[in-house]
């Protein structure tokens, strides 16, 4: 318990010490900036007109801009209903009309500010802004004094992983949280599952850049880790799209040993390409965006359950190598 | 018998220069003793190994041969190092972190409690004169306060051993003077301090006695006097005797300079 405590602590110190590297790197403020152009979107955001029935699953529809809409009579004769009205953005600067109804046009907003901050874009930005904290904190200058205290320095290391894991989960559940609330406001729709890709956000920061601390700790510089953390995201992302792409190849087109190259670079690597498929499941993003088509043939094989857990188990090993690494370190 | 603050015996430590095979030898054989209540005095040459020296002491880094102890228990055992309070050449704190908050992240490493913490904190910031700038961004003190504030980090947690690595660098007449008093104090008390200068001055007011580190090896080792009559012999070539690490050992060695 009293380690429990004493690591608490330490943790705590590392969060103070991470706000403040943000602070002084301006990562803080391109996330305020982040957070203030996706809040001004919402409250932008206008939506008029729409289906009458509420149960949009089972209505049969067809938008206004359908070719299909200019014949009411005939739509009508056979129960289907026009979706009338549009959806404005930058207060009336983009307009559009609606696909279908309200809550279908708020989705389709929120789930192109979630997939930007929670997907590729936002990760690899922060990924790339984060990457020089572990190498600044273990600058020999700044480090010879904090390592040569009795606390372990690997503990002290993992203390300052999770702290940069922290102030990202932060960040995410702000941006959801405050775009989610202001676009709830300005329409009256509340959507829940928006808050699905908090986690699987979390989850993909917390791999790669378990890979960054490593390399960090490793060579205790800020270009090396941020340069080799995005080339090992472009890995690991041909890695993943290349095991979905082989379901869609004849069992000829690809030898063997490459066959179980791919297999095994996709279950023992973060897989960027499940993330996408992870976020475009959790907010049902079909009726919005399609499966790119080199995808498709492998979708059926995507499962949670190995996203998550190799996804963990390549976060654990690469932060305990990175701990073992800093027992070892010489300043 | 009390066990020495700090000893080293035979410890030589080289370095992998880059991706190449070479070796470059830091320290080359050296045996030290610090007793506790003592002032030893490192001095030497750049590129003696001084830093090197304490660097091992500290556990920052590890003997390529050799043995270095802590109070009486094996350097690899961390738990003396809160025995220890130590103050780098080059202090820097880059982060925007307040004063206040650098010292409690100093205390959390020594795995003191959050009311040790802030008592022993606000106890440090008077005693280093630091209680005005206790608000302020450490990355925006002057070199002088920022050796306050390695010095102040160092004191936290009441350390038996203080290890100064050129810590009058930076620091203006009055803060040298403050410097003295707050070493002269720590010794007053039953503390040791081992204290690396360039300042051969500062080290004859201050030191029991003097070790000389010249290329890596361990060429002299006695009183502050001695020292002087080394360095004269040095300057005229002539031959001068040099103790060996421990203060009570006889002179052992002759050096043919």
């Amino acid at each position: 318990m009293k380690l429990v405590s004493a690591f608490a602590l330490v943790y705590f110190g590392q969060l103070r010490a991470v706000a403040a590297l943000a602070r002084k790197s301006g990562l803080l403020w391109l996330a305020t900036a982040a957070l203030t152009v996706g809040c001004a979107l919402c409250a932008s955001l206008r939506v008029t007109g729409g289906l009458a029935a509420e149960d949009q699953e089972v209505l049969e529809f067809v938008p206004s801009h359908d070719r299909e809409a200019q014949r009411p009579a005939h739509l009508a004769r056979h129960g289907v209903e026009v979706a009338q009205g549009e959806w404005s953005i930058g207060f009336g600067f983009v307009r559009m009309p609606l696909g279908r109804d309200a809550r279908d046009a708020v989705r389709l907003v929120l789930l192109l500010l979630v997939g930007g901050a929670a997907d590729a874009p936002g990760l690899l930005l922060a990924l790339l802004w984060t990457a020089g904290f572990v190498p600044q904190m273990l600058q020999e200058r700044h480090a010879v004094q904090l390592v040569s205290r009795p606390w372990g320095r690997a503990p002290w290391l993992v203390a300052l992983y999770l702290a940069v894991v922290t102030l990202y989960a932060c960040f995410l559940i702000l941006f959801v949280g405050c775009t989610w609330l202001t676009a709830g406001m300005r329409t009256g729709i509340f959507w829940t599952g928006y808050w699905l890709p908090v986690p699987v956000g979390v989850l993909s920061f917390a791999a790669f850049y378990a890979f960054s601390a490593l390399f960090g700790a490793g060579t205790r510089s800020t270009a090396a880790a941020s340069l080799a953390t995005v080339v090992f995201w472009l890995i690991c992302w041909g890695a993943s799209s290349g095991w979905y792409m082989l379901s869609s190849l004849e069992p000829g087109q690809l030898s063997s040993a490459a066959r179980t190259l791919c297999q095994v670079t996709y279950y023992l690597l973060p897989k960027p390409a499940d993330q996408t498929l992870a976020l475009f499941q959790a907010l049902g993003s079909h009726t919005h965006l399609g499966v790119p088509a080199w995808m498709q043939a492998g979708v059926a094989s995507f499962s949670l359950g190995i996203y998550v857990s190799t996804t963990l188990a390549f976060t654990s090993v690469c932060t305990c190598l990175a701990a073992l690494l800093m027992r070892r370190m010489e300043f | 018998m009390t066990e020495s603050a700090l000893r080293c015996e035979n410890v030589s430590k080289w370095y992998r220069q880059g991706f190449s095979a070479r070796r470059v030898q830091a320290l080359c054989d050296v045996s030290l003793t610090l007793e506790r209540g003592e002032v030893l005095g490192l001095v030497g040459p750049n590129r003696a190994g001084k830093t090197t020296l304490i660097k091992l002491f500290l556990s920052l880094c590890w003997p390529s041969t050799g043995r270095i102890w802590r109070f009486g228990q094996p350097a690899y055992r961390r738990d003396t190092l809160a025995r220890v309070g130590y103050v780098p050449e080059h202090t820097l704190i880059p982060l925007p972190l307040q004063v206040r908050h650098v010292l409690t992240m100093h205390g959390s490493l020594l795995g003191l409690p959050p009311a040790a913490i802030r008592r022993q904190r606000d106890s440090v910031l008077a005693q280093c004169g630091l209680e005005a700038v206790a608000h302020q961004s450490a990355d925006q003190l002057s070199k002088g306060m920022l050796v306050r504030l390695a010095l102040a980090c160092a004191l936290l947690g009441t350390p038996e051993l203080l290890v100064l690595d050129e810590p009058f660098e930076g620091l203006d007449v009055s803060g040298q003077e403050w410097l003295r008093a707050t070493i002269a104090r720590h010794k007053s008390l039953g503390g040791s301090v081992l204290l690396v200068s360039h300042n051969g001055a500062e080290i004859e007011r201050q030191c029991d006695r003097v070790a000389l580190l010249d290329d890596g090896r361990l060429v002299y080792c006695g009183a502050v006097p001695g020292l002087r009559a080394y360095e004269r012999g040095r300057a005229s070539g002539s031959t001068v005797c040099v103790g060996v690490g421990r203060q009570e050992g006889p002179l052992l060695a002759a050096s043919t300079l």
